[in-house]
């Protein structure tokens, strides 16, 4: 009679732990679904930030027109563009494109591009200033 | 009676997943904001170094002209100083423009010597 009932319990644990073992399945894919996905768009906020970054410093200093130690920001040399794309990709860790759409022309690659409005020093001309990476 | 609790225990289970499914945020964009200011900037800049704002009398189209070749290249509407600037073929037409600015920038330029306060906005084009 004793041993009976002990299985009549053994059945209702076995019962009540297949849920909470569903549930802790569900749980756990949930975590870990919202933990790739804050990480997978920390990554690309850090990938734009550094593009903006890297963008800023070329039409503010980089890849400016300078005359007689005067910085004209957004007036682009192309002369300065050459080599800064492997000087600034070291310092972000980026493999980095530079151009200028009149000089290059917009770059066939999946990399993830931004762009700044410039004039281009040598034609004086509207242009737009690639920064892919 | 262990229906009723297996009935009640599915939908408080089923209330709780969907509540954490809804907490996920899908519509979480990068945050460009930084980024569209910096371009109303450049817009600024580029009218500046291309010599737009010695002459701001109304009958200048040189500032029209660029604008309209920057609206060319990035695709937004651009509203400087009360008047819509588009294409040379949409001019006196509304660029149609979604309802909010992407950026707006404001600077100080002096008109007949006399500083005044002048609003550069960018919107993004109605698709």
């Amino acid at each position: 009679m004793l041993s009976w009932h002990s299985g009549f319990v053994s059945f209702d644990a076995m019962f009540s732990l297949i849920p909470i073992l569903l549930l802790t399945v569900f749980l756990l894919n949930i975590m870990y679904y919202l933990l790739h996905d804050a990480v997978e768009s920390i990554e690309a906020q850090e990938r734009f930030n550094k593009l903006v970054l890297v963008a800023d410093y070329i039409v503010k200093r980089g890849g400016a027109y300078e005359e007689n130690k005067v910085i004209y920001p957004n007036l682009i040399d192309p002369g300065k563009l050459s080599g800064l794309e492997a000087e600034l990709g070291s310092k972000v860790h980026m493999d980095l494109f530079i151009g200028l759409e009149s000089e290059g022309g917009i770059p066939n690659t999946d990399k993830e591009c931004i762009y700044r409005i410039v004039v281009n020093h040598n034609s004086g001309e509207i242009d737009r200033l690639f920064v892919c990476g | 009676m262990q229906t009723l609790e297996a009935i009640i225990s599915f939908t408080v289970f089923m209330a709780f997943a969907s509540y954490v499914l809804l907490q996920i945020d899908d519509n979480r964009g990068i945050d460009n904001s930084l980024y569209r200011y910096q371009l109303a900037n450049d817009v600024w800049r580029v009218l500046y170094l291309r010599g737009n704002f010695k002459d701001l009398s109304s009958t200048s189209s040189k500032i029209d002209n660029d604008i309209s070749k920057i609206v060319d290249r990035t695709g937004f509407c651009i509203y400087l100083r009360g008047q819509w600037a588009t294409a040379p073929s949409d001019r006196g037409k509304a660029c149609k423009a979604k309802d909010e600015p992407f950026v707006t920038v404001r600077h100080v330029l002096l008109i007949d010597g006399n500083p005044s306060l002048s609003t550069l906005s960018i919107y993004e084009r109605e698709k």
